[in-house]
């Protein structure tokens, strides 16, 4: 398939893995480039500062560790951040709220266009 | 006219007996006067005198009182033992009679309290005396009384019986009462509450300036308030919530203020809130998985058929996980458990087809989710290919802690009894799972070695801490 995104570099941060290898899949088939997935903060931190990087699609909660330190990287260096979260809209800090947003469980077209939309917005 | 009145008209001749006479006519004019029913008997407790409102009261004439024995009145209805008792030692004794209560149903008037009155009255020359009786009927008053005190108790009663804790307060704020509720609820008893100032009690932990504001400002107002919310640090009984109704009671001016604590009830609340969220959040991730099994099974399978009966296995094993953590809603789960309903879910049986070994080992939701779809995958192929197709096919299952290894956790899945030709052709999503799933969440790996007589999967991670939330 043909996309806006071919060819693009997407950071997956995810702790779950059957959600983390569908959103590869997903990527996949709109022809981006999957950095990752990974499940843990560190790990992800390392890949994102080896690696350029287009866009990332964040969990919010890394088996207990919150994901924004490296929301914080990304957002500094211009890389557009998607949130992804299971939690209730309140639980995200207020700083954070502003950033686009996927509400699990997300299908593949509500991943497109949040993609399509946030990462090739220059 | 009865012999004892002769003398005393004599008394009416005009000369030095003037004065009597005109001191005997005041009397009489009082007597009529008074609104109090009165009789003046003579010595032999005959009428001489009975004023009107003796007769208002128990409907009778002079015609038929006057010149007749007290005893003789109305039918008879004056004849008591107990007036008879008594108007005897008035007269034999000079006894006084003092508000002397009897009651008596009276013929005209029916059941009556009268209190009595009666003292003698001696007079000069020999004479016999008098007998003065004043009758005050106190019915209606004793009956207000009792009904009143039946107020009182029933009352009393209301505010002991209450669950709810109840001050009763003066005007002045001291209080007049607290009921059981009250002294169990904040660990206080009576002796040190009644009669003391509400903000003085227990070491001045009523003194709270919201109830200040609610007593001294809106209560003086409104006349009442309710359901005001006061959080309060209490020296006994720690952080309470409450809620607060008063009601000012203008003609005994009292306070009644109740006391609600919803502490508990706020709590179960702010509980039922994390809770409901919580499950929210399960079932968002398990709505998340179920939707990547679907999508990543189509994937691998050829027929509908084919998706059908692995979509419905992975779903199964969700199933069957997201049942043992319904049964342990804040704990973990064994291993052991998550590992027998796996493959007893198959048909296979401990000691004949498999057997578990190793120590206790729990893991937090999503831990136990991968392990159990990673068993749940090994089965799959296990009764496909491998020790659960047939005879004499059995697995060994064990796991320890490795401390050479900082404490991982090893799995061991081995076959035997099976005849392998080497590793399948293709790799399906089953196969990703067992060597990728729990390797991904907890860090760690995984590998399968195919042995001539049965697989070998070795899964090694280390043992999970803190819960993920997402």
């Amino acid at each position: 398939m043909e996309t806006s995104l071919q060819g693009l570099k997407v950071l997956v941060v995810e702790d779950e893995y059957l959600v983390a290898a569908d959103m590869e899949r997903m990527l996949n088939a709109l022809g981006a480039v999957v950095v990752g997935p990974v499940a843990h903060l560190e790990r992800a931190q390392e890949l994102a500062r080896h690696e350029s990087i287009g866009g990332a699609i964040l969990d919010v909660d890394l088996r207990g560790e919150a994901v924004y330190p490296l929301a914080d990287e990304l957002l500094a260096r211009g890389v557009p951040v998607i949130l992804a979260t299971g939690l209730d809209v309140a639980v995200v800090p207020e700083s954070y709220g502003q950033l686009p947003r996927l509400q699990k469980p997300f299908d593949d077209l509500t991943l497109q266009s949040a993609a399509e939309r946030v990462f090739t917005r220059a | 006219m009865d012999d004892d009145h002769r003398p005393e008209a004599g008394q009416s001749q005009p000369g030095s007996l003037g004065e009597a006479k005109e001191a005997r006519i005041n009397a009489e004019a009082i007597v009529r006067t008074i609104g109090q029913p009165l009789l003046v008997l003579n010595g032999g407790l005959i009428v001489r005198i009975a004023n009107p409102a003796f007769h208002k009261l128990f409907q009778t004439t002079p015609e038929t009182t006057l010149g007749r024995p007290i005893y003789q009145l109305g039918n008879a209805q004056w004849d008591i033992p107990e007036l008879r008792r008594l108007l005897d030692g008035v007269l034999t004794q000079d006894a006084k009679i003092d508000d002397y209560q009897i009651e008596h149903r009276f013929e005209q008037i029916g059941e009556r309290i009268m209190l009595l009155n009666a003292s003698r009255v001696d007079r000069p020359g020999g004479r016999t005396p008098l007998v003065l009786l004043a009758i005050s009927d106190v019915t209606d008053l004793e009956r207000s009384r009792f009904e009143l005190e039946g107020r009182k108790e029933f009352a009393e009663k209301i505010v002991d019986a209450t669950r709810e804790a109840l001050l009763v307060l003066g005007w002045d704020l001291r209080v007049q009462k607290a009921n059981e509720a009250f002294y169990r609820s904040f660990e206080v008893d009576p002796a040190e509450t009644e009669g003391r100032m509400v903000y003085e009690l227990g070491n001045g932990q009523w003194d709270i300036p919201r109830l200040r504001e609610l007593l001294e400002k809106v209560l003086p107002q409104e006349q009442t308030f309710d359901d005001y919310e006061v959080e309060h640090d209490f020296e006994r009984i720690g952080q309470r919530s409450m809620l607060l109704n008063a009601r000012r009671i203008d003609h005994l001016q009292l306070i009644l203020l109740a006391i609600r604590d919803i502490t508990e009830q706020k709590k179960a609340a702010a509980r039922q809130t994390v809770l409901m969220s919580e499950l929210q959040h399960r079932v968002n991730n398990i709505l998340a998985n179920v939707r990547s099994i679907s999508m990543q099974t189509r994937q691998h399978s050829s027929t509908i058929e084919e998706f059908t009966e692995a979509f419905d296995g992975r779903i199964g094993a969700l199933a069957r996980t997201q049942d043992l953590l319904t049964r342990r809603p804040e704990g973990d789960i064994s291993l052991r458990a998550i590992a027998a309903r796996e493959l007893e879910a198959r048909g296979a049986r401990e000691g004949e087809d498999f057997s578990l070994s190793g120590p206790q080992l729990a893991f937090p939701p999503s831990a136990a989710q991968a392990i159990g779809l990673t068993f749940h995958e090994l089965g799959t192929n296990a009764a496909k290919y491998g020790a659960l197709a047939g005879p004499p096919g059995r697995i060994e299952l064990s796991w320890r802690i490795d401390r050479a290894a900082a404490g991982d956790v090893i799995i061991r899945w081995r076959e035997t009894g099976v005849q392998l030709h080497g590793p399948p052709r293709k790799k399906g999503f089953g196969s990703r799972i067992i060597e990728q799933s729990l390797p991904y969440m907890l860090g760690g790996s995984s590998k399968m070695i195919f042995h001539s007589d049965g697989l070998e999967c070795v899964i090694q991670f280390p043992l999970p801490g803190r819960e993920a939330r997402d």
